[in-house]
């Protein structure tokens, strides 16, 4: 996409700035990729670069896993991820339940081809591994749903630009994970976040966050707390950055 | 646990073969004769419990030669009369994804099959 296009609804339009750091950084890749396969890199020293990209080595293959912030796709982003699915992998792709996409048979030497395919239509696979913040989930109805206070993607944006390579934030004790609905109705899983943001009316009419911190699944499942009933617009990233500073 | 401490757990009298992934596409791979690495489990050296680690110390030269990653030993499973792995995760690894018998090397007529 080109800065001069279209903007698209209901998500970020990359601009330019933006698609020269992804290329960079698909470009950066290909080198470590290079570099692991002459030997000037051993794997305990490629293993965190490639993670840094989303490439996990699994059970019968490598995997990438790709985000898509808030679950959010254009057309063109999908036909993307479809025609990466025919020429590099084998014709799928798996959507997981943190709305992202995994590429099961990747082979290392095409990763590189991938993330600048990726970059092309504003796609990367930065923060979909490691212990950072995650990708951000949201309401799959979202912009659409008529019990809506608010359209959770305005904030899940914010909180993704915020979150995305902040120095403090990269190298948590644990990957850390966000989920925002902009209904007071869940249908995100708050408690089961890290933090959970739900959109509440204010007394005043305004609308605000219900916020849930310390939940979360896999290997030792935890119920979040409601830690603030309703926390006004205005304070949400500082109140973020209180909690991860915890 | 790390796959090193849990696949040193190996029984005297039983026997193991060697497995890696390959590093160009992360393929599952195991040792078999004269230094090849072979796609099916059925084509891997079996090595008697007693010399294994050996042979897995020798393996690993294929490591510093960046053929493959993650070299380890994998125990069989003494009742089977092909070459199977006790473990079901080892038994998925050299068969293929068990949601997808379509893939792997189950897809190929490999006699093992990821239950």
């Amino acid at each position: 996409m080109q800065a001069d296009a279209i903007l698209p609804v209901g998500t970020y339009g990359y601009q330019q700035v933006d698609l020269v750091f992804l290329n960079d950084r698909a470009a950066q890749f290909r080198d470590q990729v290079a570099r692991r396969l002459s030997g000037d890199l051993s794997e305990d020293e490629f293993k965190p670069l490639r993670l840094m990209n989303g490439l996990y080595l699994q059970l019968h293959a490598y995997m990438l896993r790709v985000a898509i912030p808030y679950g959010v796709l254009s057309a063109a982003q999908m036909r993307r991820l479809a025609r990466i699915a025919r020429i590099y992998d084998r014709g799928y792709g798996h959507f997981t339940t943190r709305q992202n996409i995994q590429f099961n048979w990747i082979k290392l030497e095409e990763a590189p081809d991938i993330l600048a395919e990726l970059a092309q239509v504003g796609m990367h696979a930065i923060q979909t591994s490691g212990n950072c913040i995650r990708n951000i989930t949201s309401d799959e109805f979202a912009g659409a749903a008529a019990d809506e206070l608010i359209d959770p993607r305005v904030h899940a944006e914010i909180l993704r630009q915020w979150s995305t390579l902040h120095p403090e934030f990269s190298f948590l004790p644990r990957k850390f994970k966000f989920a925002i609905s902009g209904s007071p109705h869940d249908r995100v899983a708050p408690r089961f976040h890290d933090i959970g943001l739900i959109a509440k009316p204010g007394a005043d009419g305004a609308v605000g966050f219900e916020v849930f911190a310390g939940g979360g699944l896999g290997r030792t499942p935890a119920i979040g707390i409601r830690l603030r009933e309703w926390l006004p617009e205005h304070e949400l990233l500082a109140y973020m950055e209180a909690i991860l500073r915890v | 646990m790390g796959l090193e401490v849990r696949n040193s757990r190996r029984q005297p009298g039983r026997s193991s073969v060697v497995t890696a992934n390959r590093l160009r596409d992360g393929q599952v791979v195991w040792l078999a004769p004269e230094g090849r690495w072979a796609e099916d489990i059925a084509a891997a050296e079996v090595f008697d419990n007693g010399i294994i680690d050996e042979a897995i110390a020798r393996a690993r030269i294929f490591e510093e030669e960046r053929v493959v990653l993650d070299v380890y030993g994998v125990e069989l499973d003494p009742a089977h009369p092909c070459t199977v792995p006790v473990t079901e995760r080892e038994r998925i690894r050299a068969a293929g994804p068990s949601v997808r018998p379509d893939l792997g090397q189950q897809a190929k007529g490999a006699t093992i099959h990821a239950s």
